[in-house]
This record gives structure tokens, sequence and C-alpha cells, in this order.
């Protein structure tokens, strides 16, 4: 009696709900279509207007019709590690990635362990909403700012102040001055990111046990060993992502270097400031080289894809943490 | 439980040790001036009336607000300004909406295909065509010097898309499953539901969207040319690049002789251009801020 019960009453039901999930799938592959369109044309079909890097092309003629490259399809490529530019841009590229990697990627995890320990809340508040501030403006603000700041003229701010406290004695031009290019470059980066980068780092230690605290303090643990046994570690794996995608974008400088070096660089400064990026978008888009461009691109591209796969390799052999 | 006290708070956590003041507090305070005086050193400046003999520091001698009517009364820059407002309000509508859709139908578990849209979804973050097959794909498609460049290839951000999926994981199914046996469809519970009770994750996403279009310059440079495209980081750009006003402000060489009679220079106009290019951000991210804290924090622990 009760089974009878039961199947008359579920049976409807059941198919009433296959019914529905039938259309909710349907649905659901609807709501994905726009973003999957997007991802192909945008992502997907540029992908093969790379075979340009092996072929002569030439606008007129098409990308399928072009003539296959001298030296079965390298020739952009040899053409390219021969220039006398080369060297000088991977050597470019690499200082300022190997700069910005050693020099900015802990002053965001300090950050968030001293404000960490700040105890009055809107100080603390207030710390946090200014440092974000600069993530938000855009290079081209601050390269504005950072040229009025240190025009060579007795009168902008940096150049004043150092007159003033007798540190000079004429006014100096950092811009152009290609031994200050590339501390300005991680000075800058640093003055706009590490209130930025210093979140994710809060977020992880808001997460921390409170107890583990509690724990070291019983056996005598100081604000020291606390931050090092005990907040630390639990830091280290999201450090380690982090650097693992910052290791990926070497060949490209890290983070917005191609845009700090858009606004700063001139034909003055071009032998520090130069990197893969403004050599492509220059002997690409400006002198309309394509093919070769796009072969300095994909040595580029296929370099950092090398990097990422290996830094994260090592780091799930050192550290057990990785990306995939 | 005077123990217990003792144990729960911390008792040094709640004193300032002189060295805490020297440690911590002081080279906060110094990040903070030194992230707000340029801020405050455009401001002053860009109202400075006598700032042809020299920029203010402190203090401007005396005001004057010339510099910002002609830069509104430049319809150069009234379209740049224009440009830069839609492309930031229509792009992040679609980004957001479009993002948080493709997030609602992928965070199923048991969806078909699912890992096969995941995984064509993740590979472009490692590797890319490069500049010149994108702008050859943009010609190809017709859409250089089209406004539709600004907000196409914008329209999806598997970052946004992360962080949202395990956002609306963390609701309950109940949620979903009331609503269907109401019978109504999915599209309808994430338009009436998902998306509305998500609003302040909604509002961090809309926040990182808006400022990456508004700050955008790349773009507007090197795949448009008209005039009417133009957006205000790109003329402010060029205003940097050349450090010459005359070439982007026609009235600025009628003014030269009047400069001195009308408290106007030329970097005056260059200062009230960056606050301008500025303000809208600083006025709205101080209020988004919560939000965006957690939405950070939920994209960690996942990703």
């Amino acid at each position: 009696m009760s089974e009878l019960t039961q199947r008359t009453l579920t049976r409807p039901l059941m198919r009433r709900r296959r019914k529905w999930a039938d259309r909710g799938i349907h649905m659901l592959h609807l709501m994905i279509l726009p973003s999957l369109v997007a991802t192909i044309l945008f992502n997907y079909l540029p992908l093969y207007g790379i075979v340009i890097a092996f072929k002569r092309y030439d606008v007129f003629t098409g990308i399928w019709a072009s003539p296959w490259a001298f030296n079965n399809g390298f020739e952009h490529f040899i053409d390219f590690f021969k220039a006398p530019n080369f060297s000088v841009v991977l050597r470019n590229t690499l200082v300022i990635s190997a700069l910005k990697l050693g020099l900015l990627s802990l002053p965001p995890v300090l950050l968030a362990l001293m404000l960490n320990e700040v105890i009055h809340r809107g100080f603390k508040k207030t710390a946090q909403t200014v440092s974000y501030l600069p993530h938000f403006i855009s290079w081209v603000v601050v390269g504005g700012m950072m040229y009025n700041f240190l025009r060579p003229t007795p009168e902008s701010p940096f150049n004043a102040l150092l007159l003033g406290l007798g540190l000079i004695g004429e006014p100096v031009d950092l811009i152009a001055d290609k031994t200050f290019f590339w501390p300005l470059l991680v000075l800058s980066d640093f003055w706009k990111e590490v209130g930025w980068g210093s979140i994710i780092y809060l977020a992880v230690i808001a997460g921390i046990d409170q107890e583990m605290y509690e724990a070291c303090e019983i056996d005598g643990g100081g604000r020291w060993t606390k931050a090092i046994h005990i907040t630390w570690p639990h830091l280290l794996g999201t450090f380690m992502i982090l650097l693992i995608l910052r290791c990926s974008q070497i060949m490209q400088g890290t983070g917005d270097t191609f845009d700090q070096v858009f606004v700063l660089g001139n034909p003055f400064n071009r032998g520090v400031s130069d990197i893969f990026d403004t050599l492509i978008l220059r002997v690409g888009l400006e002198h309309g080289r394509y093919s070769y461009a796009t072969a300095a691109g994909l040595f580029k591209s296929v370099i950092n894809l090398a990097i990422l796969l290996t830094v994260n390799n090592l780091s799930k052999r050192l550290t057990g943490k990785g990306l995939f | 439980m005077g123990s217990r006290a003792q144990h729960g708070v911390p008792a040094h956590h709640r004193r300032v040790t002189p060295l805490m003041y020297a440690g911590i507090y002081a080279p906060l305070v110094l990040l903070g001036i030194t992230i707000l005086y340029p801020f405050y050193y455009y401001l002053i400046n860009s109202v400075n009336t006598l700032l042809y003999s020299g920029p203010a520091y402190l203090l401007p001698p005396d005001y004057t607000l010339r510099n910002y009517q002609v830069i509104f009364g430049n319809d150069r820059l009234v379209t740049a300004f224009v440009t830069s407002t839609l492309r930031t309000v229509i792009g992040t509508v679609f980004t957001v909406f479009n993002c948080a859709m493709c997030a609602f139908a992928l965070r199923k578990p048991n969806l078909r295909f699912r890992n096969w849209y995941l995984t064509l979804f993740a590979i472009p973050l490692f590797f890319s065509g490069g500049l010149i097959p994108i702008y050859l794909n943009f010609r190809f498609l017709g859409l250089l010097d089209n406004f539709l460049v600004y907000i196409l290839p914008n329209l999806f951000s598997f970052f946004y898309v992360i962080i949202m999926m395990t956002s609306f994981n963390d609701l309950p199914d109940s949620l979903e499953d009331s609503a269907r046996i109401d019978g109504a469809g999915y599209f309808r519970i994430f338009v009436r539901i998902y998306f509305p009770i998500s609003m302040p994750l909604i509002a961090a996403i809309a926040l990182f969207a808006g400022v990456a279009q508004w700050n955008s310059w790349f773009d507007t440079l090197y795949f448009t040319r008209s005039e009417s495209l133009e957006t205000l980081q790109a003329v402010l750009l060029r205003i940097i690049k050349q450090s010459s006003l005359g070439s982007f402000l026609p009235e600025m060489a009628a003014l030269q002789d009047e400069q001195v009679a009308n408290y106007l220079n030329p970097e005056g106009v260059q200062f009230a251009t960056m606050l301008v290019t500025v303000i809208p951000i600083v006025m709205v991210y101080p209020f988004l801020q919560r939000y965006f804290i957690k939405g950070i924090l939920i994209g960690s622990i996942k990703g």
C-alpha cells in the first residue's frame, strides 16, 4: 500500500523534475555561450596569425597566400637573434624582471605584517585605504606625476628638496639619466603596488587560527617569534603562487612594466628602457614589419610558458605548492 | 576568569611600545605621505594663480579655476571625457553581467562539458598570440577604429569568473531548489536571485572592470584613429609624452599673450587634466573597498 502510494506520488514528480533539469541545462550552456564566443574570437582566433612569424607576410597578399620565410621559415627568428638590439632588449627585460622579483616580492608581506600589528583600528583602515589608492591610478597619470616631480628645473619638487637640503649643487634629470632609470622603475612600482599586494596577505592572516598565537604566547613567544614561526609559514603558500605567476612574466618585465617603460621611455634612455614589448610595438605596428615582430612575440611567449612550467614544477618539489 | 582574559587577548596587543611607533607607525605614516602628497601637489597647483613663477609646495598664494574652465571649454578634452565615460559604463555593465552569468552556469559541478569549458578558458591565461596577431585579428573582425574594440574584447575575464564562481558556490542550494520547484528556469534564477543577492561582490568586480576601462590607453592609441574615439588617458599620454599642449589645445597658442594676464599656465592645465582623470576613481573606490577585500579573500582561498 505504502509502496504503491509512493510510486504514484514520485513518478510524475520525477518526470517533471527531469524536464526542468533538461531545460535548465540548455539554458546553462546558452549562458556560457557569449563568453565562449568571445574567448574563441579574441583568444583562439589570433593564434592562427602566429603563422606569419614563419612567413614573409604581405598585407595585400594575406596570411594564407604569403610565401614562407627563408631558412625553413625561421628567417625572422634568426634576424631577430642577430639584431644588435636583441642583446640590449634581452638584458633590459631580464634585469628589470630580476630587480622587481628580488626587491618587490617581499615588501607587500612586510606591509601586511606591519598593518597586522597596528592596534588603532581607525589608523589601520586609513593606512589601508591610502596604500591601495595608487593601484587604481593609471601609469599614464603616475608617469606624468614622475615627469613633473623629477623635472630638471630647480622648481620641481624633487630638485627643490635636494637643493634645499644642500645635497646637490644643481638640478638633476633622473628620467633621462641611464643610471637611475631602473631604480626609478622599481621605486615607482613599489609606490603604486605595495599596498594592493598586501591585501591578499592580510586576508590570509585574518584566516589564521588565533589559538596558535595563544599557544605560542604560553610558550613565551613574543611578537617576532609569532610572526616568523606562525604567520610567515601561513603566508608561504600564497607567496609561492604569486612568485610563480610573476616568474611567468619574466620576458615582459613582470607586472605593468610595459606601461611604465612606455610612458617613461624616450630616445635618450632607450638603451636601458627598451624591452621586448616596446620593441615589438615599435617594429611591428609603427614600422609595419609584422612577420618580424610576430616572431619576436612568439619567442617571448614560448620562453614565458617554459619558465612557468619549470618554476611550477620546482615549487611543487620544494614547497609542495604549485599552480597546477 | 582573569587568566582566561589574559590568554584571550594578548597583553602586548593592547600596548603601543615606543619601538612599535618607530618600527611600524612611523613607516606607515611616511608611506601615506609619499602617496598622498603628489595628489595634493596637483590639487594646489592646478588652482595656483602664480604657477608660472614656480609651483607651490604647501599652499598656493592665490586661487583660480581658470585651468578647469579651459579644460571644460575644450572640445577635444570634453569629447575624450565623454568617450572615456561611455566605454567605462557600457564596458563595465556588459563585462560584469556576462561574467556573472558565465560563473553562475559554470558553478554547476555536474554540468556537461564543464571541464572542457574550464580548460578552454584557462589556456589563454598562459599563452597568447602576441600583439601583432591580435592586431591583425581585430582588423579581420572589423574592430579597428570602432567603439566596439573597447567593449567586446573585454567581455570575458576568467579571473572575474573564478571569483564569482566561488562566491556563488557559498550560497545555500536551497535558494535555487525552492525557485526551481516554483517553476523558475536557470536564467530567471540567476537574474532574480543570484545576481541581486551577490550585489557586494558584483560591486567589487564592477570596480575592477570599471577602473580597467577608465585607465585603458593602449587600445585607443593603437586600435583607433578617429578623434571621436579618443579617451582621456590617451589625450593625457600625448600631452605628457610631447610635454607641450600647443598641438592639443589650439586655444593655448592663441592665449600665449593672455597667459600672465589671466593666470593661465600650460602646466596648470596639464595638472587639472590629470586631476579630472583621477577624481572619478578617488571618489568611488573608498566606498567599494570593503567589497573588493572580500572578493580577493574568496579568490585567494580557492585560487
